[in-house]
């Protein structure tokens, strides 16, 4: 009797409702939200290509191939070629100074000293693009530091014009773009593991015999990667060509900003825009290319 | 606590008072009377520019607008016109905005795209008083309100006395490092029409101008897409001339002599100038007959003086009033030195030649 009035009969546990929804369905709802994203910036990108086959005041309706044929001539191939030039060597230039940052910070044991490490190389991502370019115009700019320093020095009568060119342009993309390339080379060289470059101590190398024979060449994906962000990513710089480029860098950027205003010829803007676009993705597919072949020869070598 | 709010209350009014009183002693030539009042309550929206020229327009236009008829002007502020032409379009039928203040060249892009009403002239008495070539723009959509000016800008320590001709860009002596307009501006294309008169050409013959040009390539530090750049280039003593380039672009920095910049409209060829317009969009919003009202007070001779003097923008209203003190200015133009000397561009012979000339202007600077 005592017994029942301490314990307490329990009943049959409530039968839970039967899963709605399957494993799958669950994890395509879980995606939802980025796919609708995703969706919405495809969808920006294909009416975008819809425009480019336009005509001039009929953008939607009318269709032509004009707008690229007018991409085949000498100005815009120009325009493009030099585009993916500075692209290009910015990128080469990032790399190799992320290559020694990248190392040290994944070399650090401090906690507290990788983290500021981290916060340095990302502050270019934290600061705004135009105030950037403004500290570039403080520090090169014609009443800028270096043109003061010289100037009182007694080396130039009138300050030396460092930007409004291809250099001070590349200078920016360099800059702006630096924790791109960074971010992936100190992962992947967080990767290599310390054990490959004591065998390789053990076995007489030299410390740069162990940095240039084995953690760069494993380190390769992680570089092919960076190279490849900064890339891209300089490719459609807009910002940086018309605050140090003085608008005498006419790389494509500026070339559909022209389109646009005062032209107002939006289906010439959206070609050019759709050519960067291609031509961008094709040089990033390749380099997936060999970045994945080289990341399969390190895994079987492993 | 009733003491409290008495005087908070006693507070607040006296600061309304005072303000009121303000705003009324800023603006001594507004006359409200009560059948101005007709369209209290009622708002209008405009679309204009984010620049000086944007906010000169909704302290002298607009503001004055709402002490005189008692309507609301909600006023949305953008970039460029081609910023504001992608804002119409995007609108479509319905359309956010009762008037929008913008370049020509906008103007002729929206009113060749449907989206324009054209604007009943005798309902715009103000106009009378405005010259033939000034009133309308784009086929007849835009009603112009004042005209941009451009001149040529210089260095006041560097450059002794004013340049009184085109030809001083061309003066390696006088004027060692210069800058020009940016290609997709208008004045870009102004600029190429001067080179081509000055090396004997014309407009329809610009290939001189081209060769001419191409003579100030090494002694061109920018071409100025930034006003602020500009005027800091002057500031730091790297720039010694430029041009086509407007005054209005630098109001504040004119005026403070630690720029060392100065303007002048004192050409022998004369100054080129671009109408800017208000355009009514089809199917716009608001009241008809206060879009009007609005588009008339823009061209009140004491509003089209206020704006002249507080940017430098050259006025359309032949009656337009200048103080006596402003006319002294060399950056204030008044109705007489418009009517003089100002040079209007063709936009639609320029629409032909644009894409072209860009590019020339384009590959001649390239660095």
């Amino acid at each position: 009797m005592a017994l029942s009035t301490l314990t307490r009969q329990v009943g049959v546990a409530p039968l839970r409702p039967a899963k709605t929804f399957s494993p799958t369905a669950r994890a395509w709802l879980f995606l939802s939200p980025a796919m609708l994203f995703l969706g919405v910036l495809i969808a920006a990108s294909l009416l975008v290509l819809r425009m480019s086959v336009g005509t001039k005041g009929a953008e939607w309706s009318g269709f032509s191939l004009a707008s690229y044929a007018q991409l085949l001539e000498p100005y815009y191939l120009k325009s493009l070629l030099l585009t993916l030039r500075l692209a290009l060597v910015s990128a080469l230039i990032a790399v190799l100074l992320a290559i020694p940052v990248g190392y040290c910070m994944s070399r650090l044991q401090s906690p507290l000293l990788r983290r500021v490490f981290l916060a340095a190389v990302l502050l270019p991502l934290l600061v705004n693009l135009l105030l950037q370019s403004y500290g570039w115009l403080v520090i090169l700019g014609p009443g800028g530091m270096v043109n003061q320093a010289l100037m009182g020095l007694g080396l130039i009568d009138r300050p030396v014009m460092l930007l409004y060119n291809q250099t001070g342009v590349l200078m920016g993309l360099v800059q702006t773009a630096f924790p791109l390339a960074v971010l992936p080379i100190a992962s992947a060289m967080r990767g290599v593991s310390r054990s490959y470059e004591e065998a390789a101590a053990t076995l007489g190398a030299s410390r740069a015999q162990v940095f240039r024979q084995v953690v760069l060449p494993m380190s390769l994906p992680g570089i092919i990667t960076g190279a490849t962000l900064v890339f891209a990513y300089n490719a459609s710089s807009f910002v940086v060509l018309l605050l140090l480029g003085g608008r005498r860098v006419p790389m494509l950027a500026v070339m559909v900003h022209d389109q646009i205003a005062p032209l107002m010829n939006w289906p010439a803007a959206s070609a050019a825009g759709v050519v960067l676009i291609v031509t961008t993705l094709a040089i990033m597919t390749f380099s997936e290319f060999v970045t994945g072949r080289r990341r399969r020869i390190l895994e079987a070598s492993q | 606590m009733s003491e409290h709010d008495f005087s908070r209350r006693t507070f607040i009014k006296t600061v309304g008072v005072a303000s009121v009183a303000a705003a009324a002693l800023s603006f001594p030539f507004i006359k409200a009377s009560a059948g101005d009042m007709k369209f209290h309550g009622k708002t209008l929206r405009l679309l204009t520019w984010s620049d000086d020229t944007g906010l000169a327009a909704l302290r002298n236009i607009a503001a004055t607008f709402e002490a005189k008829t008692g309507a609301k002007v909600i006023a949305d502020r953008t970039g460029s016109t081609s910023e504001m032409v992608a804002k119409l379009k995007a609108g479509g039928d319905r359309p956010q905005y009762d008037i929008i203040t913008l370049a020509g060249v906008g103007a002729e892009g929206l009113a060749s795209a449907g989206l324009l009403e054209k604007p009943d002239l005798n309902r715009i008495p103000n106009l009378r008083d405005v010259p033939a070539q000034y009133q309308t723009g784009a086929d007849g959509h835009g009603i112009g309100y004042l005209l941009w000016c451009n001149s040529l800008i210089y260095s006041t320590r560097t450059v002794k006395e004013a340049p009184d001709s085109y030809a001083a860009l061309w003066d390696k002596d006088m004027a060692p490092n210069i800058f020009l307009p940016p290609p997709n501006w208008t004045e870009a294309m102004d600029l190429i029409i001067i080179a081509a008169k000055l090396a004997g050409g014309d407009a329809h013959n610009v290939e001189p101008g081209f060769k001419l040009l191409e003579k100030l390539k090494d002694r061109v530090i920018t071409l100025g897409e930034n006003p602020n750049q500009i005027a800091e280039l002057f500031r730091t003593g790297s720039l010694d001339m430029g041009g086509l380039y407007a005054p209005a672009f630098f109001p504040k920095q004119i005026r403070d002599p630690s720029y060392g910049l100065g303007a002048t409209f004192g050409m022998k060829e004369g100054f080129y100038t671009d109408l800017m317009l208000s355009v009514m969009p089809k199917h716009r919003p608001g009241d008809t007959d206060l879009a009007y009202a609005f588009i008339d007070h823009s061209l009140d001779p004491l509003v089209q003086g206020k704006m002249a003097e507080d940017i430098f923008n050259g006025p359309v209203n032949a009656k337009a009033i200048i103080s006596a003190e402003a006319r002294k200015s060399p950056y204030i133009l008044t109705p007489e030195q418009i009517s003089e000397k100002a040079i209007m561009h063709d936009n639609a012979f320029l629409a032909t030649v644009h894409d072209q000339w860009i590019r020339r202007y384009t590959e001649i600077f390239s660095s």
